[in-house]
């Protein structure tokens, strides 16, 4: 501790530290201290993450936590401390020390921070390594962003989905692109996220810790629809997705064969392509508020645009949705079925649609 | 020509006598600093107007105020609007008012590039209104491509707007730098400048080095848009990443181009209303300039997600790490430079505080989106929304503000009312933290960034930073009407009210339009509180400290 003493004008000497700044020197220590490591056990502003990348990520995080919560406390207090102490009295017009600098403490407050922040550099490294390393039993997912859904290819099953399914205790690898602008898949409960990019592959990880289901985000600006682009990851315990799996490929089978069963296709098509990620479809399951809802379409669908028939109306919804908004809706609905679907699963949505009583 | 040749003739005028010399090309510094000033605080009034739809939009998630491309267009003008037509040419204005008479210059040392300097924020400024008008640029300040090639016309309008202002910061910081190093009186040493001149030397640095590459970036994406070029389009055998690597190869440094003049600003108001010396001189002026150089080492940490290479992350991590340590240093030295001050709590010192102490909020969470596996998660949150407010609001705006009120006196020759100041003050401190604090939580709990409705469970979060905002909108209007009121009817201040150090502190306030009537002979830095008297006015011998002006002495009506 500095004992820097100088002299006034009027030639008494002063300190820069007397007995009472001494203590409140150590009291603020001590508090700081202690605000750090309960702010780092306590964490109080994550709730638990949902994969082993998270978990890792929230260690680091309280660590990180703890050491600013101290540095915040140390520089408020100092500061309160000096507000409180060398306020001036109102006929004072004395001036203060003239203390122009200590080096010992400069040198001291200039090296102390930067072994702090290497030795975070240091530890972030190492939880970053751990992060991005393969496991041996991964399974593989693509993924593409387009404006505004998210698309799942699973190339060892040969399925598509617009929801993702990760077994429990399991790796998934993503490799994620973009079929236009650039989009950020992130999921929230599990700190991971990678920005998906046109004519590029980026890749990350997670491995679900728990069962449940989070929300996929977009976190990065990719146009109107920007804030409602969002999906969802189940982690599913080992024999349930397996079960998912064998379900997908037995709907994608059973699309080969359409006209057995144009229902059943329908609610197959419905979440195939991503429909329940924003619309409500009891028939299909599905709970989505983004976009107005496609229960009762076939009774309404005539009278909701003047001069257009049930079907033309429904048919433009999907390959056109831009030329009619519905009332206090936005004009956020991906643009580009005409081209992701054929004509056949074109004619067959609008077929299950129209049958929607 | 001279000066004096032009003097109140034509359109080339030189000082501000009368009223309408602040409408003209004017060349002398003070009144280009005054246009600056009056400029870009009325674009801050229009990026806070922008700033309150955002907000309102966001107070509940199912509001409709402005949503879809409408809102994207509002935040990427809130965005510009703030970073290139408020805090820049806010700090570029008031450097412009000041450096000059801190160092002893009758002027700049370009008097005509400066003008160029301002009036080229007019074309700037109303093509920024215009695009906003003609509606398209919708991508974020960030623009990033493929969208920023695919948003309507007004992405055009806006990127050329940003062109005559990228000029303008240019023209500005040549300027600011041929200044600081030739036009000093030669009594006054490098270590004998203010530590403001170190600041705004330092930030010409980042402008001259950094601007340019902006400058280019946005050249090849207005080709891109207008002649079809495919820099950044994949399908034509582009990379989108290569706009983000040159975008924020300047945009980061920019940061430091929004807060060195603040530090700056901060390094002279806190000695003043200390009454000691600044703590530290030589090592905050190293760190200016270490901040300088090290800002052109971390831009990449704003692309830890974006598929860079993965281990490249690693060392821009380190930069970015140890780039907190001169900023730690002088938030030390500021410490230390109150300790065992008198303090006396103007409201200029009492923003100057606040921005110690707001600014270190903003420094500590930047630690955590340096380092990578955080920064993971949090990317593109807005816990980075409430990280940027704490430094540019937090720090750049509250350093502002306490520039502004410790020279207003020295700028217009009249007080600004301190009760009206402290209501200012604390609405303002009080709202900031309402509207930014709880945006640290919503980013870490799960809310991007740019999104015009958000999951039911952040509405308690965003409706309070809406209430923030609206307490923040609140706060300007003392201020405005104390600066209006003073303008008419402030207690005079005479030229040296602080009892300061500082070359300009020895000319009547407002200073003459030719400064110094002979070169002033400098003894030392001006932080001599406390070892020499206060310099007297231009013409008179130092005498001993004068005293405050006491109410009833200072001729107010």
């Amino acid at each position: 501790m500095s004992h820097q003493a100088s002299h006034n004008s009027d030639g008494t000497q002063v300190r820069a530290f007397d007995s009472s700044s001494k203590l409140a020197v150590i009291l603020i220590g001590a508090i700081a201290a202690i605000a750090g490591i309960v702010m780092g056990v306590a964490n109080p502003f994550l709730s638990n993450a949902a994969s082993s990348q998270g978990i890792m990520i929230d260690t680091l995080f309280s660590v990180l936590l703890g050491i600013a919560t101290a540095v915040f406390v140390l520089v408020q207090g100092f500061l309160l401390y000096s507000i409180v102490r060398f306020s001036r009295t109102p006929d004072d017009e004395s001036d203060g020390m003239p203390i122009r600098g200590n080096t010992k403490l400069e040198v001291l407050w200039t090296a102390i921070p930067a072994i702090i922040v290497v030795g975070i550099s240091i530890y972030s490294y190492r939880i970053l390594v751990d992060i991005d390393r393969p496991q041996a039993d991964h399974i593989k997912v693509d993924v593409t962003g387009r404006q505004f859904s998210w698309e799942f290819y699973y190339p060892d099953y040969d399925i598509k989905t617009s929801e993702l399914h990760i077994p429990l205790g399991r790796q998934a690898r993503l490799r994620l692109t973009s079929a236009d602008v650039n989009h950020a898949f992130w999921v929230p409960q599990m700190r991971m996220k990678k920005d998906a990019i046109g004519g590029k592959i980026t890749e990350t990880s997670i491995t679900g810790t728990e069962l449940g289901t989070y929300p996929i985000v977009c976190a990065e600006l990719c146009g109107a629809g920007h804030a409602v682009m969002r999906s969802q990851v189940v982690v599913d315990s080992g024999p349930d997705f397996q079960n998912w799996i064998q379900s997908q490929i037995g709907a994608k089978q059973r699309g080969a064969s359409a006209a057995a069963d144009p229902v059943a296709y329908g609610r197959q098509l419905v979440n195939q392509f991503g429909c329940n990620a924003c619309h409500k479809l009891a028939d299909a399951g599905a709970v989505g508020a983004v976009g107005p809802s496609l229960d009762g379409m076939g009774s309404r669908a005539g009278a909701a645009v003047p001069g257009q028939s049930a079907e033309e109306y429904v048919r433009n919804a999907i390959v056109k949705p831009g030329a009619y908004i519905v009332p206090n809706f936005q004009p956020v609905m991906p643009s580009d079925y005409s081209q992701r679907m054929t004509d056949q699963e074109v004619d067959a949505m609008v077929k299950y649609l129209l049958g929607q009583k | 020509m001279t000066a004096d040749a032009v003097v109140g003739t034509g359109l080339i005028r030189h000082g501000g006598r009368k009223f309408s010399d602040y409408f003209i090309f004017n060349t002398d510094h003070k009144v280009i600093g005054i246009q600056y000033l009056v400029l870009s605080f009325t674009f801050f009034l229009i990026g806070g107007v922008l700033a309150e739809l955002i907000r309102t939009q966001l107070a509940l998630p199912t509001n409709q105020v402005i949503v879809g491309s409408r809102y994207n267009l509002v935040l990427t003008l809130h965005g510009t609007i703030m970073i290139f037509l408020w805090i820049i040419p806010a700090f570029a204005g008031l450097a412009n008012y000041v450096i000059p008479l801190m160092i002893g210059a009758n002027d700049m040392a370009f008097p005509k590039l400066n003008a160029l300097a301002f009036w080229l924020l007019i074309p700037g400024g109303l093509l920024m209104m215009a695009s906003f008008a003609v509606g398209g640029a919708e991508s974020g300040w960030t623009a990033y491509p493929p969208l920023s090639v695919t948003t309507p016309l007004g992405q055009t309008i806006w990127a050329i707007a940003l062109q005559f202002i990228g000029f303008s910061t240019i023209f500005g910081a040549i300027n600011f730098l041929v200044t600081i190093f030739n036009m000093r009186v030669p009594s006054m040493g490098l270590t004998q400048m203010p530590l403001l001149a170190w600041a705004v030397a330092a930030t010409s640095i980042i402008i001259v080095l950094g601007t340019p590459v902006l400058s280019g970036a946005l050249l090849m994406l207005i080709m891109s848009r207008v002649l079809g070029a495919q820099f950044f389009t994949p399908a034509g055998g582009g990379n989108p990443l290569l706009w983000q690597n040159l975008f924020w190869f300047y945009s980061h440094p920019a940061v430091y181009i929004m807060i060195l003049p603040g530090f700056g600003i901060i390094s002279e108001v806190l000695p003043a209303f200390s009454r000691k010396p600044i703590f530290g001189y030589k090592l905050i002026a190293f760190s200016s300039m270490a901040i300088a150089i090290f800002g052109f080492l971390v831009w990449a940490h704003h692309m830890f997600t974006s598929g860079m290479d993965p281990f490249l992350r690693v060392p821009f991590m380190i930069t970015s790490m140890i780039i907190a340590v001169p900023t730690g240093v002088k938030i030390f030295s500021w410490l230390g430079t109150i300790w065992g001050g008198k303090l006396r709590f103007t409201t200029s010192m009492t923003f100057a505080l606040a921005f110690i102490s707001m600014f270190v909020i903003g420094g500590l969470s930047g630690i955590f989106l340096a380092s990578v596996p955080i920064d993971i998660h949090v990317q593109d949150t807005y816990f980075v929304v409430a990280h940027l407010h704490y430094v540019l609001f937090g720090g750049s705006v509250m350093a502002l503000f306490a520039g502004v009120y410790y020279w207003f006196p020295k700028i217009t020759g009249r007080m600004l009312d301190e009760r009206l100041g402290q209501v200012h003050f604390w609405l303002t401190f009080l709202g900031f933290n309402l509207t930014f604090f709880p945006q640290h939580l919503a980013g870490l709990q799960g809310m991007p960034r740019r999104v015009f409705t958000y999951a039911p469970e952040f509405t308690a979060l965003n409706l309070m930073s809406t209430l923030g905002s609206f307490l923040l909108a609140i706060a300007i209007l003392p201020f405005l009407f104390n600066a209006l009121r003073s303008l008419a009817r402030g207690k005079v201040a005479g030229p040296n009210p602080w009892r300061a150090f500082g070359l300009e502190w020895t000319l009547s306030s407002p200073p003459p339009v030719h400064n110094f009537p002979t070169p002033p002979v400098v003894d030392g830095d001006p932080y001599g509180y406390g070892e020499r008297p206060i310099p007297g006015p231009v013409g008179t011998p130092a005498g001993p400290p004068a005293p405050a002006p006491a109410p009833s002495a200072s001729g107010g009506n």
